[in-house]
């Protein structure tokens, strides 16, 4: 599903991040990217959610080769993968179900055909009565449980989540897992940046452990 | 279900419709903010330009139909000029000049002006002129053509001039086409004053998307990682860039319309311009609607344009 071979990657003219990453996450895996900050381990995800190119190497995303993948069909690859960002992202001018619908409206679909499925997934995750809240009204773990329902509203095969317990206490961190291993349950590949040990402890699910841009694999 | 679930279940999409544009009211679904530092700014500049070009355009339409009407008007008729001369009566000059008229094919009528109707001529540059009787003025004989005639100028020119002395035949063609090379000037220059307001609106749109890009590349972004096609992107950008342009396109081509009824309405006093101002005709008034509707296109396709460039940018 996911294939890298001997990436690199720089900003500009910077000091290489990544130094000879190779990985191979399989269909309906679960893996946790483990590392101190700084490290490269957003780096990595950007990688891995199209956001950057690598300056060199090969990363082959559901059978496509990135380097080689037109830019017309980079929106595909990006809608089979969901994200949940550190920061959250959640668009301040929407509403909790704007956004949450959000990878289904871009699709170009009919709000009639996702409608029940956004008010059932909000609902499922505990925002049932929020749906019409601005996210500035949102706690900190409402923000999270919002960016994870809009991570995984369309179904996505593999899923990222970077530090998607940072900003939540050890319960709700521990529900987010639960939530996590649930969806990896249905099928869906998931792959969860933390600096939480607990967490890593808790799933006993492999780690790719970055240190120094260079990446390790731990069962 | 309680009263809150309800309340809180996401509301319908509303239609989006013409109305909505021009009013300001953006559609709830959209995914662009619906204002931003630019939007009132922009809106504000895209009026002055409409007016602009809604002022350009009906100069361009005053100016060409009057030089149709002025051409229609003189190109089926002559005057002939009678100066008193020491050595024939003016009543002589008169009837010497009509004889000769009459042998000539293709005029259909022509007539001497009394004094009252050439003082009448004068009024509106001299002043009241009939208490100046002293002042001698050359008699008129107004001559109309047949829609075919087919005269030649310079014959009857010598002809008149043979017939009697300080008789001169004036067809009104150097005075005509002085004043159509000045029309077809005042076209052109309404013509080079519409293309710099397109280039100018397109320059400010362009400054503006970017801007605009720029303050809402978090959305942007976004809308980009969950895997919006750019076309999708530039449809929303686009769509907010309609209704600003929109607003302002209506927002100038309402200053020009009642800017064109208060010179129509000037003018029509008379004595508020040096030369009479016909103003717009009511047929004229629609095609002014083009100025708003070309404004908004340019707008909405420069818009698109810079999204797509700038998307372009990304990976």
């Amino acid at each position: 599903m996911v294939r890298f071979e001997n990436v690199g990657m720089r900003y500009g003219m910077g000091p290489e991040i990544l130094r000879d990453v190779s990985f191979h996450l399989e269909p309906g895996s679960l893996h946790f990217l483990t590392g101190p900050s700084g490290a490269g381990k957003t780096s990595l995800l950007k990688l891995m959610f199209l956001a950057h190119k690598p300056s060199r190497g090969l990363i082959s995303m559901f059978g496509h080769d990135v380097a080689t993948t037109s830019r017309a069909d980079l929106p595909g690859l990006r809608r089979r993968i969901g994200v949940v960002f550190q920061e959250f992202r959640l668009l301040e001018h929407l509403t909790t179900y704007e956004n949450v619908a959000l990878p289904l409206k871009v699709t170009g679909r009919n709000e009639a055909e996702y409608r029940d499925d956004v008010e059932e997934l909000l609902t499922w995750v505990g925002l049932g009565d929020r749906m019409q809240a601005r996210p500035s009204t949102l706690s900190g773990g409402e923000q999270q449980r919002a960016a994870i329902a809009r991570a995984v509203v369309g179904r996505p095969a593999l899923l990222l989540a970077d530090e998607p317990t940072g900003n939540v206490d050890p319960e709700m961190g521990q529900r987010l897992l639960r939530l996590f291993i649930e969806l990896n349950r249905l099928g869906t590949s998931v792959l969860i940046a933390t600096h939480d040990r607990a967490l890593v402890d808790a799933s006993r699910a492999p780690e790719l452990i970055i240190q120094n841009g260079e990446l390790t694999y731990r069962d | 279900m309680t009263d809150a679930d309800t309340s809180d279940k996401a509301s319908p999409r509303p239609a989006s419709n013409w109305i909505s544009l021009i009013v300001g009211r953006t559609p709830r679904s959209g995914i662009m903010p619906p204002a931003d530092v630019t939007g009132a700014t922009l809106v504000l500049v895209v009026a002055a330009m409409s007016y602009l070009a809604c002022l350009a355009f009906g100069a361009m339409v005053t100016v060409t139909r009057s030089a149709n009407d002025w051409t229609a008007q003189l190109e089926g008729s002559l005057t002939i000029q009678v100066k008193p001369h020491a050595e024939i009566a003016t009543e002589d000059q008169i009837s010497a000049a009509l004889a000769v008229l009459d042998e000539v094919e293709g005029i259909e009528r022509a007539s001497a002006l009394s004094e009252a109707d050439i003082r009448a001529l004068l009024d509106p540059w001299l002043g009241e002129t009939t208490e100046s009787e002293d002042l001698p003025l050359p008699s008129l004989i107004d001559v109309e053509l047949s829609s075919d005639a087919n005269v030649d100028m310079s014959r009857l020119a010598e002809r008149l001039a043979a017939a009697a002395p300080g008789i001169e035949l004036d067809t009104h063609r150097q005075w005509l086409g002085e004043l159509l090379s000045a029309a077809r000037s005042a076209v052109w220059l309404s013509i080079g004053i519409l293309s710099l307001i397109t280039l100018t609106t397109v320059a400010i749109v362009v400054f503006a998307t970017r801007a605009s890009l720029a303050a809402n590349h978090e959305s942007v972004e976004v809308l980009h990682l969950v895997g919006a096609p750019d076309e999708f992107v530039a449809n929303e950008v686009q769509r907010h860039f309609l209704q600003l342009g929109l607003r302002g396109g209506a927002s100038g081509l309402a200053a020009a319309v009642l800017t064109f009824l208060a010179i129509t309405w000037l003018g029509s006093e008379g004595g508020a311009f040096l030369l009479p101002v016909p103003g717009l005709m009511l047929s004229d008034y629609p095609w002014l609607l083009l100025v708003p509707a070309i404004v908004a296109l340019t707008t909405t396709l420069a818009a698109r344009m810079t999204v797509l460039r700038v998307l372009g940018r990304m990976i």
